[in-house]
């Protein structure tokens, strides 16, 4: 009886607030407001704990009225917040503020309710709420960045200077709150699967455009950290949930439509992350290990998906909607000027930091079947598990990709640690899970032949080396990075696997294609260097020996070379020295580009094979005709039947 | 290495009813990823997609390499022989589809890096060779040349043995191929022949004529040198090699091994006779006398096995008495000692633990880096 007769003796009162002046009453009106929005959530609470006592009429006739009151307030408020805006005044700031609270605790209590939140009323009636509220908030930031502030009582400076203050305190306080109750909305809709678009948008716009304006003023009341971990974790578990339910046998292939019905959420999520970010990159960048674990799980699932012919279409839509938003959230720090150097050298050097080629457990046998367990293991949130780490690994290739496509507008300083980094990102491709992403897989791409752009699927390796070779353009920009990446030329040259050999090949043809005369003449001449002090001769007459696998290389590389290198070369080769004459010959076996030395070189060249040759064979001839046999280091090479094999090899390549 | 060493027991042995089908079904499975890898590389180029080809063709040569056998990096792998073809066609298909897709791909980069296509590359660094000497990886392919090196010195024998034989077949293939350069080669032959028949003293013509093959002092004055160090060197070889001998003939064999050797001294000097076949009737007469005297050399050297003091003394007035022949009494000395040898060096060399040791340890060290990457190539169904 009590409670009804409360309900009865609120609703006339009401109305009579509307007859007030404005300005007059305004801040009695808002005391009266305020007080119900305070019995309606002690009243809320009071519905929680309900006794079963209570008559069933009194209980219906309750139901049905409390939303409505609700409804009412809210309205009522939303109604009179543009009032207040128009009013920036430290009383009534103040009042307005004690004002909000209480109304943001009650939208926030009355939609995360179970009953009330789905109501009609309350549906229709926190949304307008939430975005006057908004609105108010942008108009007091404003207001107190462009300090046009209103003094109801003029004093002393001193006096005028702590009011301000207290004003923008204020401000802040009540700016803090909205994004807190926002976040606090934003993720309970987030959870609900959809339901409840409205809201959704209305939240996040809310808590993006208050960050933004509210910057410099915020920060110490609000944790933006936590705030962008917000739309991260959600889109984490959304593709958790995605991946899960797509990795089973399917019964059909997956659908364009279905695939699209669930990334669009995760990609506005993300969206949302990166608009945060792009506010706040310091406050991210301080949390860049979140960042980039976000980016791994989004490159891990697309990998999945481009092994799984079924899942075509999950592949396209995650490498056009998704991929793109979670790189953008690294970029947005690397091309942040609020973000120091160091930091983002830090965040580079944090790839690939845990990989220990020489570690057996990562030589070990390796289960490709993913399961359940291994899903739900990466996709948790301790990731200090070696195995996550080690399932992990293609994912993390996948984006130190995307920094060596992203190279060219990076800062001197990353574009150098990323180029320290290559030795490791090398030695990573001999892992055997790499390896086979690398070899054994094919991805979406971007096919730039014609003017509009289109998705084509093309080998990881093609991806790989053409993010080598932008990232050779731009460390070519800079001497220090150049320099560097000189230095990974000629070192990488002679590793002992044999992809990294082929692809440090093809980034040598690369670079003799398309460097200058006086360029390509110095490293190439080093490298002929380092050569000849490896050429040994039992090697070089080994078909399957390092020298012989390096002599080939070489002559892939001469062949981009210009004619005037390669007679340079050829004159280097022929100093009479024992070392020359062994790395000449397995050139010759491997192939050297004798068409494309210049014509008098090659004359002489020619000229000098059949002249050793006729002189061999003479010798030979005279020692069998006089009974003597020859002297095993008759030529300087110490290599026996030098120029016979010299001559063969050369009438191969002719 | 569980299933190399498992396969290779299986192709030796061929015993017990498992065995004959796990080893073929391995090697059946083995030959169809080899064909659908070289094939599908092949048909990938013609079909006008160079990726695909490219990555094929970089297959090949892992799944090669993965299936190195013990052998391959060392000299004298018999496996290499079929290896190496199919892996130079690899590569060559590499380079093939490398140069196929470059205008693409190029014009991809430099669109993704922002800049036209031309000459990017213009800076010239400082590069400190001595940095990169350093590296570990050419280190390591340094310390295995080097390990080479100091293995060449116990296998010289051998090898000469090996490569003699060799330079016999590579002539005979030459021959044939090149018409014009036989005849030509011939011809210098024979001028050779009938200036040293015109001559009172055989050897100092063909002095001469070996000067006439270089065109400047220099060249003569090298290989002045050349021969003063190849018989030096030689001859301490043979010191060391006697060594060898020596030990081999006491605990091996015994008495056998002495007749063995005398049955092959007496060989020799037939075979050689039989190998000339350039030789006609007038130069036979020279070429007699010379196996005659050597024949007595080679008694006296049976005869006085071990006294290497007395046989020096023996030698040295001669030479003192006779300057004409100073020179033909030195060589005859050197080979008929060193052909000796070198009939019974060979076979001991090769049955020898060595050079299977040089060869696991080359092996060994290539399967450390590419093994384990390759070992699951099962991955890729084809």
């Amino acid at each position: 009886v009590l409670l009804h007769h409360k309900c009865q003796l609120y609703l006339p009162c009401l109305p009579i607030c509307f007859l007030a002046q404005p300005i007059k009453t305004f801040a009695c009106f808002l005391v009266h407001l305020c007080q119900a929005g305070s019995w309606c959530v002690r009243h809320l609470l009071w519905s929680v704990e309900s006794i079963d006592e209570s008559e069933d009429a009194q209980e219906e006739e309750h139901s049905r009225l409390f939303p409505e009151i609700i409804a009412l307030t809210l309205n009522i408020s939303s109604k009179h917040l543009p009032v207040a805006s128009k009013c920036i005044a430290e009383d009534t700031v103040h009042a307005v503020g004690d004002f909000i609270l209480e109304l943001l605790t009650l939208t926030e209590s009355s939609i995360l309710d179970k009953k009330l939140g789905t109501t009609g009323h309350v549906a229709k009636a926190a949304p307008v709420f939430l975005d006057e509220t908004i609105k108010l908030c942008r108009v007091y930031s404003e207001a107190a960045k462009s300090d046009q502030c209103i003094m109801s009582m003029p004093k002393e400076e001193t006096t005028e200077e702590h009011k301000e203050t207290d004003l923008t305190s204020n401000i802040a306080q009540i700016t803090a709150c909205t994004i807190q109750s926002l976040c606090k909305i934003g993720t309970h809709a987030a959870s609900s699967g959809g339901s409840q678009v409205i809201l959704l948008n209305i939240s996040w716009k809310g808590i993006i455009s208050l960050l933004q304006l509210g910057k410099g003023m915020v920060e110490e009341k609000v944790n933006v950290r936590e705030i962008i971990l917000i739309p991260i974790s959600v889109a984490i578990e959304s593709l958790r949930v995605a991946t899960e339910r797509w990795c089973v046998p399917l019964q059909e292939v997956l659908g364009t439509a279905e695939a699209r019905r669930a990334f669009l959420p995760i990609k506005y999520f993300l969206t949302n992350a990166v608009r945060i970010c792009s506010i706040y990159p310091s406050e991210t960048m301080a949390i860049y290990k979140s960042i980039i674990r976000c980016a791994l799980l989004i490159s891990h699932s697309s990998i999945l998906f481009c092994r799984n012919p079924q899942l075509k279409a999950a592949s396209e839509l995650l490498f056009e909607l998704l991929e793109p938003s979670s790189f953008l959230l690294l970029d947005t720090l690397m091309k942040s000027t609020e973000v120091s150097p160091e930091s983002k050298c830090q965040l580079v050097q944090y790839f690939l930091e845990k990989v220990r080629t020489g570690n057996p457990e990562y030589t070990g046998e390796v289960d490709h079947t993913m399961n359940f367990a291994t899903l739900g293991c990466i996709f948790s949130v301790d990731s200090d598990v070696d195995n996550i780490n080690r399932a992990l690994l293609p994912a993390e290739f996948t984006v130190f990709l995307h920094f060596l496509n992203a190279s060219p507008w990076l800062r001197e300083e990353v574009v150098i640690e990323l180029c320290k980094k290559l030795h490791l990102f090398l030695n990573i491709l001999t892992l055997e899970d790499v390896y086979s992403y690398v070899l054994g897989c094919q991805i979406p791409a971007l096919s730039s032949d014609d003017d509009s752009p289109k998705v084509v699927w093309q080998p990881v390796y093609t991806s790989l080396i053409q993010a080598l070779k932008t990232f050779m353009i731009a460390a070519s920009s800079s001497s220090a990075a150049w320099s560097e990446f000189e230095v990974f030329l000629l070192e990488n040259l002679f590793h002992p696997h044999f992809l990294c050999l082929e692809i440090l090949t093809e980034l040598w043809c690369f670079f003799m294609h398309y460097a200058e005369a006086e360029t390509s003449t110095y490293l190439i001449n080093q490298l002929f260097l380092l050569l000849k002090t490896l050429a040994s001769p039992e090697e070089v007459l080994a078909p399957l020996s390092a020298l012989r696998k390096l002599a080939r290389a070489s002559c892939n590389i001469l062949s981009y070379a210009s004619s005037a290198t390669i007679d340079q070369i050829y004159t280097m080769l022929n100093d009479s020295s024992s070392k020359s004459s062994i790395l000449y010959l397995a050139l010759l076996m491997e192939g050297f580009p004798f068409d494309s030395l210049s014509r008098g070189v090659k004359e002489h060249a020619v000229k000098t094979l059949f002249t050793s040759f006729a002189g061999y064979l003479q010798n030979q001839n005279y020692f069998k005709n006089h009974g003597e046999i020859n002297l095993p280091t008759s030529s300087s090479s110490g290599i026996i039947g030098f120029p016979v094999h010299a001559l063969a090899s050369a009438f191969q390549s002719w | 290495m569980a299933e190399q060493s498992h396969a290779g027991d299986g192709g030796g042995g061929g015993a017990g009813s498992g065995e004959p089908t796990n080893w073929r079904k391995e090697a059946d499975d083995r030959l169809r990823r080899l064909h659908s890898l070289q094939f599908g590389a092949d048909v990938a180029l013609k079909g006008k997609d160079p990726a695909g080809a490219q990555v094929l063709a970089l297959r090949l040569l892992g799944f090669l390499d993965s299936q190195a056998l013990p052998g391959d990096g060392g000299a004298a792998g018999h496996e290499a022989s079929f290896v190496a073809p199919i892996r130079a066609a690899a590569s060559s298909s590499v380079a093939a589809a490398i140069r196929a897709r470059a205008g693409r791909s190029d014009s991809a980069v430099f669109k993704l890096a922002e800049k036209d296509v031309g000459c990017v590359f213009a800076k010239t660094g400082e590069v400190n060779i001595e940095k990169i000497k350093c590296s570990k990886y050419f280190q390591a392919l340094l310390q295995k040349s080097k390990g080479h090196a100091a293995e060449q010195m116990k296998t010289t024998d051998c090898q000469e043995s090996t490569i003699e034989e060799g330079p016999h077949v590579e002539e005979n293939s030459t021959d044939m191929e090149n018409e014009k350069l036989s005849i030509r080669a011939s011809k210098l032959v024979m001028q050779r022949k009938l200036t040293s028949l015109r001559s009172h003293k055989p050897l100092k013509a063909n002095v001469v004529q070996d000067g006439n093959m270089f065109k400047s002092v220099s060249n003569i004055s090298n290989e002045s040198v050349a021969v003063e160090n190849g018989v030096r060197t030689n001859h301490t070889d043979n010191k060391y090699t006697a060594y060898m001998d020596l030990e081999d003939d006491d605990r091996p064999r015994g008495l056998l091994q002495n007749a063995k050797r005398k049955h092959a001294g007496f060989r020799s000097p037939i075979c050689e006779h039989a190998n000339s076949p350039l030789s006609n009737d007038e130069a036979d007469a020279p070429a007699n006398e010379f196996v005659t005297a050597r024949t007595k050399l080679e008694m006296d050297s049976v005869q006085k096995y071990g006294h290497n003091g007395t046989q020096g003394a023996s030698v040295s007035p001669q030479c003192d008495n006779n300057p004409n022949n100073r020179n033909y009494g030195v060589r005859p000395t050197w080979n008929s000692r060193r052909g000796l040898r070198g009939n019974f060096v060979p076979p001991i060399r090769n049955n020898g633990g060595s050079t299977s040791n040089m060869t696991s340890r080359v092996i060994g060290k290539n399967d450390d880096s590419m093994g384990d990457s390759t070992r699951k190539w099962s991955v890729f169904p084809s």
